[in-house]
């Protein structure tokens, strides 16, 4: 399922200031089955975005389709999923409970994993010990580890990421984003990774977006062709972060 | 999980209540208090132990009162609350209402709902209703909206209809304030019972504390007092002990 924006722009009006321009003519095409990183410093508008493409904003102007359709009809088809550093887990459900409650909600026929159950999506992300777990019971790690399942399990073909690990300790860090793209090979989805983490985005992204802040842009890409597992020692991998350090200090 | 009721909990307890109730039984013999200023704790006791099968009938009579009125305040309050919750535009007529229910002294209802309704339990109940209606209305309310804004877009990414959302994520997210609000109308419940039989009664509580302060009969009154007393323990205790069974998820 692609991505595609056009001539977007967002501006926040405050109250007390002025108003902020937070998005300029973002353009922005990401085809089917494609692993995207978004990077920039932060208050770049990177959420600012994910968050109209999951249609929890809209935006001032521009156009936004997701699968040919706006977010909102989207996320009617349950097309989106939406990851972020708030795990948003229900306290009251086990880890399985809160699984299932994906595939409870508008069930949703679909190749991503809907049709597999919550113990097989749990299996999925090695959980298999946990499904009757509390989160509270679990790590930071474990818990973002369910959401994963859990995204699996709403048949989601779009996975928007804002930022999803980074309250976790690096080594957490590293591994569930590599989970994230043994299930994104597996599944074919399409992924929107935002991150600040130049070298994250080498690591996983097909291409790399970059923005700079006020007003957002996206002033350059990076398309990534090395094959993987990538070695991120090796001279390719750190050509392309140097060239996207070199992007962001210039602005 | 976290420990609970512990002994030194209980012995922390006694530590403060029993020193004070020392504190009253010496100043009474010290002072030579005469029984109808002051009785001292040891006679409300054996006036109690003498009168037990009067003092429990009336607190069943009192404790079937508050109950039936905490269960009638406890549902209209939290009904009114889940109400405005999914119609936010009828907040402020509603409140608007609640409050004047709320501001209306109920010494003076009493007496009126005992005219109209006569000495039996109705009154009582409708009065225990209307005092503990308004802390289970505002501490609902703010349950509902107090959910986590991530979980709430996570249901709308999933296309949730608003009752899907109120069912798995408002309603349990809730039950938190929910039990704060019982811990404050559980006593107060027992209050409301207590003033509703002063103004009028067949039986109960209220009616010993009455008949027991009209002849200036001290101890007596404070044997009512003790009981009402170790009754608002209890049922506080009770809400307490179910709270940890029910919100398993959170501290307390």
């Amino acid at each position: 399922m692609n991505i595609s924006v056009a001539s977007l722009h967002h501006i926040f009006i405050q109250q007390s200031d002025q108003p902020l321009q937070a998005l300029s003519d973002i353009n922005l095409e990401i085809t089917s089955g494609e692993f995207v990183a978004l990077v920039g410093p932060s208050g770049c508008g990177k959420s600012t975005l994910l968050r109209i493409l999951a249609g929890l904003l809209i935006a001032t102007r521009g156009e936004v389709y997701l699968g040919g359709g706006t977010p909102s009809e989207a996320t009617t088809r349950k097309q989106l999923a939406w990851m972020a550093q708030n795990p948003a887990l229900l306290p009251w459900h086990t880890a399985y409970a809160n699984v299932a409650m994906a595939q409870k909600i508008n069930p949703r026929d679909h190749p991503t994993g809907a049709q597999l159950s919550p113990a097989e999506l749990l299996d999925l992300v090695n959980l298999e010990e946990f499904k009757g777990a509390y989160p509270f019971t679990l790590s930071g790690g474990m818990q973002q580890r369910v959401v994963l399942a859990r995204t699996l399990a709403s048949g989601a073909e779009i996975w928007l990421m804002d930022e999803p690990f980074t309250a976790l300790d690096e080594l957490t860090r590293e591994s569930l984003a590599l989970e994230v793209l043994r299930l994104w090979q597996r599944f074919q989805t399409t992924v929107l990774w935002v991150t600040h983490s130049i070298h994250e985005s080498v690591r996983l992204a097909d291409r790399v977006l970059v923005m700079s802040p006020r007003p957002g842009r996206i002033f350059a890409q990076h398309t990534i062709p090395l094959p993987r597992p990538r070695d991120d020692t090796s001279a390719e991998f750190q050509k392309h972060v140097r060239a996207i350090r070199e992007d962001l200090s210039q602005r | 999980m976290k420990e609970r009721f512990s002994l030194s909990d209980f012995l922390l307890a006694f530590l403060i209540v029993g020193p004070a109730i020392l504190l009253w039984e010496l100043s009474v013999s010290w002072l030579n208090l005469p029984v109808y200023i002051l009785p001292a704790p040891t006679q409300v006791m054996k006036t109690l132990a003498a009168n037990l099968s009067l003092y429990s009938s009336a607190s069943l009579i009192t404790l079937e009162e508050a109950l039936a009125g905490l269960a009638l305040g406890l549902i209209a309050g939290a009904s009114t609350a889940i109400l405005l919750g999914m119609w936010p535009r009828m907040e402020r007529g509603v409140m608007t209402l609640a409050i004047l229910v709320k501001s209306t002294p109920l010494v003076a209802i009493a007496p009126l709902l005992t005219i109209w309704l006569g000495f039996g339990l109705f009154p009582k109940v409708i009065i225990t209703s209307l005092l503990t209606f308004f802390p289970v209305l505002v501490n609902v309310l703010s349950g509902l909206r107090s959910t986590d804004t991530a979980i709430l877009d996570t249901f709308r990414s999933w296309n949730a209809s608003r009752w899907e959302i109120f069912l798995h994520a408002r309603a349990p997210s809730s039950l938190p304030h929910l039990f704060a609000a019982l811990k404050v109308t559980a006593p107060l419940a027992l209050i409301g019972a207590v003033v509703a039989e002063w103004t009028g009664a067949s039986g109960g509580l209220g009616r010993i504390m009455w008949l027991a302060y009209s002849n200036l009969n001290l101890p007596f009154l404070f044997g009512a007092v003790f009981v009402l007393a170790a009754m608002g323990i209890t049922l506080y205790s009770l809400v307490l002990f179910i709270e940890r069974k029910v919100i398993f998820w959170e501290e307390t």
